[in-house]
């Protein structure tokens, strides 16, 4: 079959396939490449444009214009405003983020069977069983020491002085060159994200791949999802195309995000109580070291080193993360002249951030457009988390050698020195001074076996709608505490799997 | 409203230091990309943002005039007074002028080279087609 990218008006697109996919991240990418290698006619349907490593932006302002949902205007609205990084291309976020693969943690699936009736030690092997075959898939490794960086350097040489050090970073890498452009998507093709792993193989198999097409809504007839309709959007005007109508004979598959999931089951008329509820994150945070000498953070891998050893304790995933000088002009406090004798040391920066395994507890709704509305207040208990890891940081980068902290928290002096440290467990509690982001979503269409609490049952089906299945992070009732790339994989596997054995999916019409 | 984008950014990311000011890296042509090709929210926001940064000398240095009639000296302290404000929304109100400008100097290969850094490539903007 063929791709189908933006049609104008007058060019409708009318297929009819034996499973629809919603979403081209993840998600949507494995269940779309098991669906259609075990010989299933597939339509992935993308609402982002299809870009070629050719076509890939370096400058920040190209990523956000042109792979970013909503050129990265999307926040979570609270006591604080929370940006929230998402792609909107084919591949998904999987283009654009650091390629971290971590296996899903063991307590995650005793959490899921204790508190949310399913889980529990064969799920557990199934879903490893799955990550061990998706690894091989994506070719992943650890670090090469040639891409590693002098910031990746640091943070272990700081982490070691504090026993904070406890893995490898492995990644969905293929021999790294270094250039440290993984958040512009990797030209060098060295990431293994979606779009060139998994989505060639779809067509290949005679799947449809359907870009620039975000789906309006699931198309629901007599209790059963049948299809899914939308309206093409020009990939660089966003004018409004032709309409699109997309039919599935044995199941509609939505995997469009923790976000945008919700919210299209919602414009699709879809109504639970858990509908949009439990929507949780990993909020991150960073703070910066300065070095005598040069650190140049932009060459070696993006996200090259981090630390789980305070998860289970804390609930913290520290990490480096580099941030390109474009974006680190608008991190760095102040303006004028003091913005720029900042700016000035930027070379001798190294940025290390802490993603928090929080217990706030957020929602997606919509808006008068059907656009998702995310509410998101960080609760006290997770910013103590952000001062603890806060902490931690600062005082790996003074292990490292750093010879002035930037703490980054209003509120705070501008910069501290390594033996001012300890005063960031004092830290504001007021989630309005720090400066945080939201990067791994989760909830929003949960699965578990209370119906009152789930929008989908432990199999990821949606309640009271035959043939209709989540398969994204929006499914996921807990946060993590490591990356979700994995974890996402590996469940939509699963659920291609029980497609493609009749467990889950279209039943037919009673006669 | 391209001027007053501009105006307000000159003022953020003034020369100094050794570094090439906003002014000196192309910001007319960004704009014009800007007000072209970002969406209306974003395009709305930068210019409420900078109406905002215009109007409120008398929260930061207590003089009730535009900007435009301070001094030198008195619009960079304006101008880094309100990027520190205690107040979080007039903060998070000119973190957006911050973040579009940042995006318009940092990629500039003036800036870069400053910065001992390789000038960047481009962001051609185009996608696959139908095939």
């Amino acid at each position: 079959m063929s791709h189908y990218a933006y049609q104008k008006t007058g060019n409708s697109l009318d297929l009819d396939v034996d499973v629809v996919v919603v979403g081209s991240g993840a998600g949507g990418s494995v269940v779309a490449y098991d669906l259609a290698l075990g010989g299933l006619k597939v339509a992935l349907v993308e609402a982002g444009p299809w870009r070629d490593p050719k076509d890939y932006p370096e400058s920040m302002y190209g990523t956000m214009r042109d792979m970013m949902d909503a050129w990265g205007a999307l926040f979570a609205r609270g006591r604080s405003i929370l940006p929230i990084v998402q792609a909107r291309l084919v591949g998904g976020t999987t283009v654009i983020n650091s390629a971290i693969v971590v296996r899903t943690p063991g307590d995650i699936f005793k959490e899921w069977r204790d508190e949310h009736g399913f889980g529990g030690d064969a799920l557990a092997e199934r879903i490893w069983t799955y990550q061990d075959q998706i690894e091989d898939e994506l070719k992943v490794g650890e670090v090469p020491a040639g891409s590693y960086g002098r910031s990746n350097a640091l943070a272990e040489k700081g982490a070691r002085a504090l026993n904070l050090h406890d893995h490898a970073m492995h990644r969905n890498v293929w021999d790294c060159q270094g250039t440290g452009n993984c958040l512009q998507g990797c030209k060098k093709e060295k990431k293994q994200s979606a779009n060139l792993v998994y989505v060639p193989t779809i067509m290949e198999k005679g799947g449809a791949v359907i870009s620039c097409a975000p789906v309006r809504k699931v198309i629901i007839k007599d209790g059963r999802a049948v299809g899914v309709t939308g309206r093409f959007v020009h990939p660089q005007t966003g004018a409004k195309g032709d309409t699109f109508r997309i039919l599935g004979k044995k199941a509609i598959v939505v995997a469009a995000s923790a976000t945008q999931s919700p919210a299209l089951l919602q414009r699709s008329g879809i109504r639970l109580k858990a509908m949009g509820e439990f929507f949780r994150a990993h909020p991150g945070t960073n703070v910066f070291g300065i070095y005598d000498e040069r650190v140049d953070m932009n060459k070696g891998a993006t996200q090259g080193w981090s630390s789980t050893s305070l998860r289970e304790s804390e609930g913290l995933k520290l990490e480096t993360l580099s941030l390109p000088l474009e974006l680190i002009a608008g991190r760095l406090s102040g303006a004028g002249h003091t913005l720029m004798e900042r700016l000035q040391e930027f070379p001798y920066i190294a940025m290390w951030v802490q993603a928090i395994r929080a217990d706030t507890v957020g929602s997606v709704r919509t808006n008068i457009f059907g656009e998702p509305v995310v509410r998101y207040s960080l609760i006290p208990r997770d910013i103590q988390r952000m001062r603890i890891g806060a902490h931690a940081l600062a005082k790996m980068q003074v292990e490292a050698g750093a010879k002035t902290i930037l703490p980054g928290i209003q509120g705070m002096p501008y910069r501290i020195s390594p033996d001012e440290v300890d005063t960031i467990l004092d830290a504001p509690m007021d989630p309005r001074n720090w400066f945080s982001a939201l990067t791994h979503l989760f909830g929003g269409c949960v699965m578990g076996s209370d119906p009152d609490r789930t929008v989908c049952n432990p199999n990821g089906e949606v309640r009271g709608v035959s043939g209709l299945i989540v398969s994204d992070a929006s499914q996921i009732p807990t946060t993590l505490g490591v990356n979700p790339q994995h974890t996402i994989m590996a469940l939509s596997r699963l659920r291609a799997h029980q497609i493609m054995d009749g467990e889950i999916g279209q039943v037919a019409p009673a006669m | 409203m391209v001027w007053l984008w501009k105006y307000c950014m000159g003022v953020l990311y003034p020369s100094g230091g050794g570094l090439p000011g906003i002014l000196e890296t192309g910001v007319d042509e960004f704009l014009r990309d800007y007000r072209r090709e970002a969406p209306l929210l974003m395009r709305t926001g930068l210019t409420l943002s900078s109406i905002v940064f215009i109007l409120t000398p008398f929260m930061t240095v207590f003089i009730p005039v535009p900007v435009f009639f301070l001094s030198a000296k008195l619009k960079d302290r304006h101008a880094n007074k309100l990027a520190n404000h205690p107040l979080y929304l007039v903060r998070q109100t000119i973190l957006l002028l911050r973040l579009v400008a940042g995006l318009c100097w940092g990629k500039h290969p003036q800036v870069r080279a400053a910065m001992g850094m390789e000038p960047l490539g481009e962001a051609p903007g185009t996608s696959r087609g139908s095939s």
